[in-house]
């Protein structure tokens, strides 16, 4: 492969002999390289032919140990401003009462389920890349998977807060858990909101389980580097004011306390593997089952626009569809801001995401035009006025910005110009972000404010306090996701590392 | 084709360095290797034909035995023998289209390790104009007696003053209906014959560009394929119950087509490798990933049909159970379990293990069952037309189950499976110059 043999470059990298940064330089065939058309070349996963394993290590750390620059804290700053709307938001809604809601009698569920729903799609590209793509053997999954894990953590939260807090009484919140109590009352179990609960939670647990586990040789990483630091001068680096310490010693007991005593032993990587590759298992019928649950909520009603038995595989496939151009719309900024990050995460690997966009953009089409057709064909009417009505009734601009941003604007990615630019497809997968949120507005708002009476017909206008809550909600992603880009690796540095031609010395 | 393939025979041989696999062993990749023996499979394949055209015909066979009684008994037997011949049909067309879509899948998301299968799946699809051929008999016998198989042709002035029908006559009407399904083969048979040409001729040139063609027809092939399928599920299958809808259902066919089309594939490696033809070409490593499809592509098959059945059964709106009700009573409540079984349980807890995947004999004693499983699955969705009826809150009919029901189903399947073998043994059993064979065959399961 490589001119240089791996151990020789590592051994002038140790000498300090080779110091060349990973940048990819741009060819106008290849993009950064990785954009070959020939069939018989695979595409490198990782930028730079002399890049060595210590690189990866060096890149990755850095933007911990080093910091993401200055960009960061004003960034930050905003975010959680952005971000504290959202506890005030609720606080004032249970002081007050849910009454601060748009939600009325007839549209009783709209704005907060719509966030939920929103949420947790979001949350299913993490799982499906790690676990999914890991099962598949795609390699360039390596370039996402940590990002994509965390920000469907982040999403979950988010998302666990609507359900939560649209209850009402929310002191009562409990009561959604099968727990005894005095009143012998029970959640009933017949019903796909309860099932939810228990969905929604397991994959929030078995995902943070997932992320967690991931990230603890690379945890390990960083407290060695840190520990060596110290050993090798006590008195460098920042002192951190209230703790008294150096960083490197905060390092050095933060992730040395988190990496749970990993000693890169072989016995180690060889149950870390066997453990990787149990929870993608596990994870694979999880991701599915998750937003199926979810659509369950809607489809086992008999509501017009709400039953139909598509409903599972479709909210799987706009899940992934939203997931992947949240994953998008936060790394290609961050391919922008971090140094290096151009050469783990390739053109090749944008464009993959953007046929994977492409295709299961083609899904939810698809899905729309049977839900549509199979309405007109069960010839019932109630069915039919549900459909006609969105999209040519009151709430006929949201389906419009639906079918624009879901099924239209994905259509750039027919051609390779557009495929291949990180703007286009930034574009494009904000177009998507926007377009999913309007897909469940759509299904929830336009399904309920139209039921069988015309006495039960109403509209539902967002308030202020509705409007916050969600903005707020975006904040507490982002600062969470920026907390996580500055504290955590963001590269699962050994499965990058295992993806490098270097990795496999025998093959040609 | 059959001419392509035969220029591919000349140029295997001067494949000068050859491929190593993950060993580091050389791999054979001249005809003896890579191709059927001259001449194999010739009486096998005519012998299969011939019986299948035979149990086809024979189908036939009551409704003419039964002249002498009541003109109602003849037109109830010939509506169970199309009944049943449809099954077999519909089985035979899933055995083109849930390869044809394996192909385009893996021509886009462009696999490695599955380069070596690949031509099989190439086979299965190129018999899709032959679906065409197997159709005839149905549109004839439509033509005879409309209401023979599908119930909304029927000049009956009570079904056709139904409302619900009338409301769906701009879709369910003969003229469209016909126009649908000649666009429908037109597609496939364009899509098949373009990527198995492409491919062969790849044996001949090994001109890399032509994998790229094959992945820009993939491309826009795939969305024709999907509406396609799920449309034509509407059209032969669902429309025979012209009351009943579901948007899942040209989901579920997809799913059970993809199912049985995987498990075709690998009786057909089974029987290739059985000569000791593909060594070191198709593996233990590929098998194991055949596997993982056919398991993965099974519990997706579960995955829908559970969400429909389910949506259904807890909404309780009868317009939509009165699907599921004529299938719960007259003896046709066995087959639920059985598929539920059969179809899932049973082929997921023995594909589950690592070994069943990487040895021939478990792997195809599950691909066997499954495309049993496949037939029961669209007898029930289309035999229980001909007997079941529910009115006013009440089932009736009976499972009526008959010879015929046997003959009507492998009459077209052994027909496909006839064509199969001849297919194979015609031409090179692998792509020869695909530029990314020699990744198939490094191929390597790890963990």
């Amino acid at each position: 492969m490589s001119a240089i043999h791996p151990d020789q470059s590592t051994a002038a990298k140790l000498s300090g002999a080779l110091r060349q940064p990973p940048e990819p330089e741009y060819n106008p065939q290849t993009g950064d390289g990785s954009l070959v058309d020939d069939p018989s070349v695979r595409a490198l996963l990782v930028l730079g032919r002399n890049t060595t394993f210590a690189d990866i290590t060096e890149t990755v750390c850095g933007y911990i140990e080093k910091g993401p620059g200055r960009w960061f804290w004003p960034t930050f700053f905003v975010a959680a401003q952005v971000a504290g709307l959202m506890p005030i938001m609720i606080l004032y809604l249970i002081i007050t009462g849910v009454g601060v809601w748009g939600l009325n009698n007839q549209v009783d569920w709209a704005w907060d389920i719509t966030n939920f729903v929103f949420w947790i799609g979001i949350g299913h590209a993490g799982t499906l890349i790690s676990a999914i793509l890991c099962l598949l053997k795609q390699k360039w999954r390596t370039s996402i998977n940590r990002a994509a894990e965390a920000m469907t953590i982040f999403a979950v939260i988010c998302a666990g807060t609507f359900p939560g807090i649209h209850i009402g009484r929310v002191w009562m919140a409990w009561m959604l858990f099968p727990i005894p109590n005095y009143n012998a009352i029970w959640p009933n179990f017949k019903s796909p909101l309860l099932w939810d609960v228990f969905a929604v939670s397991t994959y929030a647990t078995v995902s943070a389980l997932f992320w967690f586990m991931g990230m603890i040789p690379d945890f390990a990483t960083l407290r060695d580097r840190a520990a060596l630091r110290l050993m090798r001068n006590p008195d460098s680096g920042q002192m951190i004011p209230l703790l008294n310490m150096r960083a490197d010693r905060v390092m050095a007991i933060a992730y040395g306390l988190l990496s749970l005593g990993w000693r890169f032993s072989s016995r180690h990587w060889h149950r870390y593997e066997k453990a990787y590759i149990l929870l993608a298992g596990i994870s694979t019928p999880l991701v599915l089952s998750v937003h199926s649950i979810v659509s369950f909520d809607f489809a086992t009603s008999i509501l017009p626009g709400w039953h139909t038995t598509i409903f599972p595989p479709y909210f799987v496939a706009g899940a992934i569809f939203g997931g992947f151009a949240m994953v998008l719309f936060l790394m290609i900024p961050a391919r922008e801001l971090f140094p290096g990050m151009k050469a783990l995460i390739t053109l090749r690997h944008l464009e993959n995401m953007a046929k994977i966009i492409l295709v299961t953009g083609f899904m939810v089409g698809f899905a729309y035009s049977m839900e549509f057709f199979i309405a007109w064909y069960g010839a019932n009417r109630y069915e039919q006025d549900v459909f006609v009505n969105r999209a040519t009734g009151p709430y006929a601009w949201a389906y419009w910005t639906m079918i624009g941003c879901n099924v239209i604007s994905p259509q750039l990615f027919w051609f390779k110009f557009c495929r291949q630019s990180p703007v286009v497809i930034f574009i494009v997968a904000s177009f998507v972000t926007v377009g999913m949120w309007f897909e469940r507005f759509v299904i929830i708002v336009s399904s309920l404010h139209r039921a069988f009476l015309p006495g039960e017909w109403h509209m539902f206008y967002p308030t202020p306090v509705d409007i916050l809550t969600f903005v707020g909600s975006c904040g507490t992603f982002l600062t969470l996701f920026l907390l996580f880009m500055r504290f955590l690796p963001m590269f699962a540095m050994s499965e990058i590392k295992a993806v490098m031609p270097q990795a496999s010395p025998h093959k040609h | 084709m059959t001419a392509m393939s035969a220029h591919a025979h000349d140029h295997s041989h001067d494949h000068g360095h050859g491929h190593a696999d993950s060993h580091g062993h050389h791999v054979d990749l001249s005809e003896s290797n890579t191709s059927m023996p001259a001449g194999w499979g010739k009486t096998a394949s005519l012998g299969l034909l011939a019986l299948g055209v035979i149990l086809s015909i024979a189908t036939l066979v009551p409704v003419f035995t039964g002249m002498s009684s009541t003109a109602e008994d003849v037109v109830k037997a010939a509506k169970h023998a199309m009944a049943s011949y449809h099954t077999g049909f519909m089985v035979m067309l899933g055995l083109t289209l849930g390869p044809l879509g394996l192909v385009l899948v893996l021509n886009l998301v462009k696999a490695g390790w599955a380069i070596t299968i690949r031509r099989q799946l190439e086979n299965m699809a190129s018999l899709v104009p032959v679906a065409v051929v197997l159709l005839v008999p149905t549109i004839v016998a439509t033509m005879i007696k409309p209401d023979i198989l599908f119930k909304w042709m029927s000049a009956d002035p009570a079904i056709r003053g139904d409302a619900l029908l009338q409301a769906k006559s701009p879709f369910l009407n003969p003229a469209f209906f016909y126009i649908r399904l000649a666009i429908y083969f037109v597609v496939w048979i364009y899509l098949a014959t373009r990527l198995n040409r492409l491919s062969r001729e790849q044996d001949a040139t090994g001109n890399k560009q032509l994998t790229v063609q094959a992945g820009l027809t993939s491309a826009w092939g795939i969305l024709a394929f999907a509406l396609s399928v799920a449309f034509v599920s509407f059209d032969l299958v669902k429309s025979l119950d012209y009351h009943w809808f579901s948007t899942m259902f040209g989901v579920y066919f997809f799913a059970g087509n993809m199912v049985t089309g995987i498990a075709v594939l690998v009786l057909t490696l089974a029987v290739i490798r059985s000569t000791g033809r593909l060594n070191g070409l198709v593996t233990a490593e590929h098998m194991h990933d055949v596997g993982k499809l056919m398991l993965g592509f099974t519990v997706f098959w579960a995955y829908v049909t559970f969400s429909q059945y389910f949506l259904i059964w807890y909404a309780n709106i009868p317009e939509e159970t009165a699907w599921y009700m004529t299938r719960a009573a007259g003896g046709w409540e066995i087959f639920g379990p059985v598929l539920i079984l059969g179809h899932f349980i049973i082929p997921f807890l023995i594909m589950l293990w690592r070994g069943s995947k990487r040895t021939m004999g478990i792997i195809s004693a599950v691909a066997l069952l499954l495309v049993v499983m496949h037939c029961l699955d669209m007898f029930y969705c289309i035999r229980p037309n001909i007997y079941m009826t529910f009115g006013e809150g009440v089932v009736k009919g009976k499972l009526g189950l008959n010879w015929v029901d046997i003959t009507g189903i492998l009459g077209p399947v052994l027909i496909f499976v006839g064509l199969l073998v001849r297919k194979v043994g015609s031409g090179p059993l692998i792509p020869l110059k695909d530029p990314r064979l020699a990744e198939a065959i490094a191929h390597k399961n790890y963990v």
